[in-house]
């Protein structure tokens, strides 16, 4: 009877490839996207202004920092369709959805999928070198166009 | 060149249906297949407990014909879950259902390994195995509970 070494061999397999998953996850920080914890009490968090382009996540606070073209957006992690996980895809400069799969531009533009409006938006503003995130006060694009538009800033 | 593997790999996920389709079509195959498999030879093993001395030989001996399907099933299982893993790492890594679910795959390769050894000792002492069948059916409970948690994990880790 061979099944415990199969078994053995298939055990073996998954720890390897777990200790390899983990090891990927401590070079993390080489991607474009990188983990980031925002600082302050209650709603108000307050990120450091990121040096270029990309996307900072912080995953206490389900908010995404990202840096496009001279400009700073905090949106919301979750994706206005079904809340499910929003991604940055670095390779084709996007965001999509993990869900549904809609998709959307570095702004947080709707480009196609399910959902039926732009990523929302979090009320942001400079502090000297600091971005401060009002975590109490997001915009939807379909309910206050304007508003969403002016979330953002210009570096 | 592991980021550029791993972006290149974020990328193809996100972009190919088609892929996604295969990726999980492999996942949810090896849990219907292995998981099936391992619950109706858990549940064999459960109605064979109270049974004659020949009923346990003969379920013995379909049991171990069982093993090789449940860990090839399981081997495709768990590389299309790294696949998934790999498409989106950071959402993976900051779920504790994610954890949860790999915890509970572990204790079922864990419950595996334990079972197999039950079967070969129970089959050596034949037919004085009580305490090597009590094992059994223990590790075959367990066995049953593990499956149908990792589905629910699964569930979970979809539903996010």
């Amino acid at each position: 009877m061979t099944s415990r070494r199969d078994f053995l061999q298939t055990g073996g397999c998954f720890a390897l490839a777990l200790a390899a998953a983990l090891g990927l996850s401590a070079g993390l920080e080489g991607l474009p996207i990188r983990l980031t914890e925002g600082s302050g009490d209650g709603e108000l968090r307050t990120y450091p202004i990121p040096p270029a382009d990309g996307v900072h996540v912080d995953w206490k606070a389900q908010v995404m920092l990202a840096r496009y073209q001279g400009t700073v957006y905090a949106f919301s992690l979750a994706c206005p369709h079904q809340q499910a996980v929003v991604q940055w895809l670095p390779n084709d400069h996007r965001f999509q959805c993990t869900k549904h799969h809609s998709r959307y531009t570095p702004t947080g533009v709707y480009m196609s999928g399910r959902a039926t409006r732009n990523l929302d938006r979090y009320a942001l503003q400079r502090n000297g070198a600091q971005l401060v995130v009002n975590l109490d006060h997001w915009f939807r694009s379909d309910q206050e166009p304007a508003a969403w538009a002016a979330a953002a800033v210009k570096l | 060149m592991l980021h550029s593997l791993l972006q290149w790999w974020v990328s193809v996920y996100a972009n190919s249906a088609l892929t996604r389709t295969v990726v999980v079509f492999c996942h949810v195959g090896g849990l219907l297949l292995g998981g099936g498999a391992a619950i109706v030879a858990d549940r064999a093993t459960l109605r064979a407990f109270p049974r004659g001395e020949d009923e346990r030989a003969r379920h013995l001996r379909a049991l171990a014909g069982t093993h090789k399907l449940v860990v090839g099933a399981l081997a495709v299982i768990i590389a299309s879950g790294l696949l998934q893993f790999f498409s989106d790492t950071a959402t993976f890594l900051h779920t504790w259902i994610f954890w949860t679910k790999m915890g509970l795959l572990l204790a079922l390769l864990v419950n595996g390994g334990l079972l197999t050894r039950f079967e070969t000792q129970a089959a050596a002492r034949a037919p004085h195995a009580q305490r090597e069948w009590r094992r059994l059916r223990a590790v075959s409970i367990l066995s049953l509970c593990l499956w149908l948690a990792i589905t629910l994990a699964g569930a979970g880790l979809i539903s996010m």
